[in-house]
């Protein structure tokens, strides 16, 4: 499994965030924020796509 | 099997030879399914259906009164012709699903040519079918994999129609009556069959191509950009020639089962004979010779798709036509979209699936994409005027051998079929009024509607035939779905908004990207739609619903009274849609339908979205007619071999009229009532 570094600050909100809103641990939170996150990117992604797509109806420029 | 080479009359007679043996009990080698269905009277019960997207009734008025369409004019003569109320908005996706329903878009759920889901603010999809991205998957090396079964349950990519309520042809399956449409709008993927094998049907509007796009050529010149870039309908690349050979890549379907999706990619090796003005292109085991000017016939073209594991490669296949414009002093080579093979689809275009085999068997290679005549190119300017109408003629000419192949199949029942000519040429050629074109001269613009005058006593011809086959043995219908006008000034709705004060900030310059939802009460999206930004519906909606009504109000009446330079009505009429939509599947219909007056239409950016700095322009492009407008400015066509008794029939009536040929009553889903006595 890959690593990444954080700051200590960065960390610390983490920590106490991922404590408060009840998740097991600090790896459980992070790893559901950048799940999300990359959804968010990935719909992004394919809306983008599907705009695109509609430009090639003629009714649409 | 008939033989590809009979004349229309030779066919129609054919198939006249064959429904006599049939009636007499005599097997023949064309085959009958079934006896022919007879009413209590014995007669044998037939209703044709054309469909001719975009038939205009002044233009056919005009022309009849000239003597120009004398088969339609006969008809006329005989009590059957009326313009037909088309649907609000009157663009085509919206009007034929209102035939198939016999309803409105309250029925059927479809408002425009775009939609949007509110939970996804105003991200855009084509509103007739939705492709869905895949659900879950296992990631093996490069691949990703979907095993869609239990309990795993992950779901693939793939498309579902939009396209809501019961069509008219449920009811004559479920009494066993056959119907076969051929290229039917607004039907991919196809509805399945729910009571029988009935039902056959070859979807049209809407079918994508083999890039999942709704028709995207390829370019490649020598003067092409060094990086292929990609314009709306299509893609350039530059051919760089060594010896006088050139190597090209067509871009094909993506490979959805690699973790990051690539395009799958065909090598052609260009050969180029200045001296002989002609090129050999290869491509897999095949040499494909072209003088300048030519076109190809239908090539296949099989794509690889990579596998994890061991598993064996997949491939699917598509079919294209390749154009070789000019040799020399610039190579240019057009390559048509990738259309979906008919003899191997690599998605279902067909109810049954195997119905455009059973086609291609006959007909071999033809065009599945739903549009077909690539007006793209032409706005893009791969294409000049002419190639556009050689390759809308070799598109009419593919659709008349499929008529052939229709009727030579067709014994009893429903037959429905279509014909997009009327449309696609005409939104590039069609320019009727005195007005000075914005782009062309007077030449032109006489050269133009000519060629669309012409195009007219074509479709007659082929009505006067099936006439002359069927009269007195078949109900026999011509509808368009909408009429046609000039489109010669653009309008911006969001542009406009924004000036209102309704959308922010002042430089938006697109509502997909800089928008502030919290300055933004309303926008447009799709052609004719209006959207409230409304809380607890749309994503970042600030407008409270107690506040909706006050502020519709407001912009119907800011929108109705906007006048252009000259003075001139820019909007006919703002509709609400709660005012005139009734049914079941309003949940994604705008707040308001903007109606155009004649010769204005909404403005190529705003549709997606995009504002411009004026919010009323002249319209420059080569699409310069449409049927965007106001519902009243451009009915279309109605024509029957039957007397009409309906004096103002909407397009809702045509599906009930249908059932009533038959006998049948006309559901309470329906909001239409026969047009026939």
């Amino acid at each position: 499994m890959a690593k990444i570094k954080v700051d200590a600050g960065l960390l610390e909100r983490l920590t106490r965030v991922a404590q408060a809103a009840g998740y097991s641990s600090v790896e459980e939170f992070v790893t559901h924020i950048i799940e999300k996150e990359l959804a968010r990117v990935e719909n992004d992604a394919d809306d983008r796509a599907a705009a695109e797509r509609l430009r090639g109806l003629g009714y649409i420029e | 099997m008939m033989a590809k080479n009979l004349s229309r009359r030779d066919v129609l007679k054919q198939s006249a030879a064959v429904a006599a043996a049939c009636a007499a009990g005599l097997g023949t080698s064309t085959g009958c399914r079934e006896k022919p269905r007879r009413s209590a009277t014995g007669e044998v019960q037939r209703v044709i259906v054309i469909g001719v997207d975009g038939m205009d009734p002044r233009l056919s008025l005009a022309m009849m009164n000239a003597g120009e369409l004398p088969h339609l004019d006969r008809l006329r003569k005989r009590g059957g012709f009326r313009p037909l109320r088309t649907s609000i908005p009157p663009q085509s996706p919206v009007a034929w699903a209102s035939f198939i329903n016999g309803a409105g878009p309250g029925s059927h759920g479809i408002f425009d040519f775009i939609h949007r889901h509110p939970e996804g603010q105003c991200m855009p999809f084509f509103s007739a079918a939705e492709t869905l991205p895949a659900q879950g998957a296992w990631d093996i090396g490069e691949h990703r994999v979907q095993l869609p079964i239990w309990p795993i349950n992950h779901k693939p990519p793939g498309t579902v129609l939009r396209r809501q309520g019961v069509p008219f042809w449920a009811y004559l399956d479920e009494r066993g009556i056959p119907s076969t449409f051929y290229d039917l709008p607004c039907d991919y993927p196809a509805t399945p069959c729910q009571h029988g094998h009935h039902h056959r049907c070859l979807s049209g509007m809407g079918t994508p191509d083999m890039l999942g796009s709704y028709g995207t050529y390829q370019y490649f010149a020598e003067d092409g950009p060094a990086e292929t870039s990609d314009e709306a309908g299509g893609k350039r690349s530059r051919l760089s020639f060594e010896r006088e050979t050139a190597k090209a890549r067509l871009i094909g379907p993506e490979n959805t089962s690699l973790k990051v999706p690539q395009p799958t990619r065909i090598e052609l090796l260009i050969h180029r004979d200045r001296r002989a003005n002609a090129a050999v292109i290869e491509l897999h085991d095949r040499k494909v010779l072209l003088r300048a000017g030519q076109w190809s016939p239908w090539i296949k073209l099989d794509f690889r798709m990579s596998a994890p594991l061991d598993l064996p490669d997949g491939r699917v296949s598509g079919i294209c036509r390749f154009l070789l414009q000019e040799v020399t002093p610039n190579f240019r080579l057009y390559v048509s979209p990738i259309n979906i093979d008919p003899s191997h689809p690599a998605v279902r275009i067909s109810e049954p699936a195997e119905f455009v085999q059973e086609i291609s068997s006959e007909l071999g290679l033809f065009a599945t994409t739903g549009f077909q005549e690539d007006h793209k190119a032409l706005s893009n300017g791969i294409f000049s005027e002419e190639q556009f109408i050689a390759q809308a003629q070799g598109v009419l000419e593919e659709r008349l051998r499929l008529l052939d192949y229709a009727m030579a199949h067709y014994d009893d029942g429903v037959l429905f079929f279509y014909f997009s000519s009327t449309d696609l040429q005409a939104h590039m050629l069609w320019w009727d009024s005195d007005k000075k074109h914005p782009t062309k001269s007077a030449a032109q613009v006489q050269s133009g509607f000519g060629h669309v005058r012409r195009l007219y006593q074509k479709l007659d011809a082929v009505v006067g035939e099936i006439i002359a086959r069927y009269d007195g043995r078949a109900t026999v219908i011509v509808m368009s779905d909408h009429g046609f006008a000039n489109f010669g000034r653009q309008f911006n709705l969001n542009s406009w908004l924004r000036d209102q004060g309704y959308l922010g900030p002042r430089d938006c310059t697109t509502i997909m990207a800089d928008v502030d939802w919290t300055q933004t009460r309303a926008y447009g999206l799709g052609i004719n739609g209006l959207y409230v930004n409304l809380r607890e519906r749309e994503r970042d909606g600030i407008v409270d619903p107690g506040q909706k009504e006050a502020l519709l109000a407001e912009l119907v009446t800011g929108l109705e009274a906007v006048r252009d330079h000259d003075g001139s009505r820019v909007i006919r009429r703002v509709y609400r849609a709660d005012q005139i939509y009734s049914g079941d599947a309003t949940a994604l219909a705008p707040d308001l339908i903007v109606g155009y007056s004649r010769g204005y239409r909404a403005s190529w950016a705003t549709c997606l979205g995009g504002l411009t700095g004026p919010v009323l322009m002249d319209n420059d492009s080569a699409w310069s007619a449409d049927h965007c407008a106001d519902a009243g400015e451009v009915p279309g066509v109605l024509f029957s071999n039957r007397p009409l008794d309906a004096q103002s029939p909407s397009l809702v009536d045509v599906a009930p009229s249908i059932l009533a040929e038959f006998g049948l009553p006309v559901p309470s889903s329906m909001e239409g009532k026969s047009m026939f006595g």
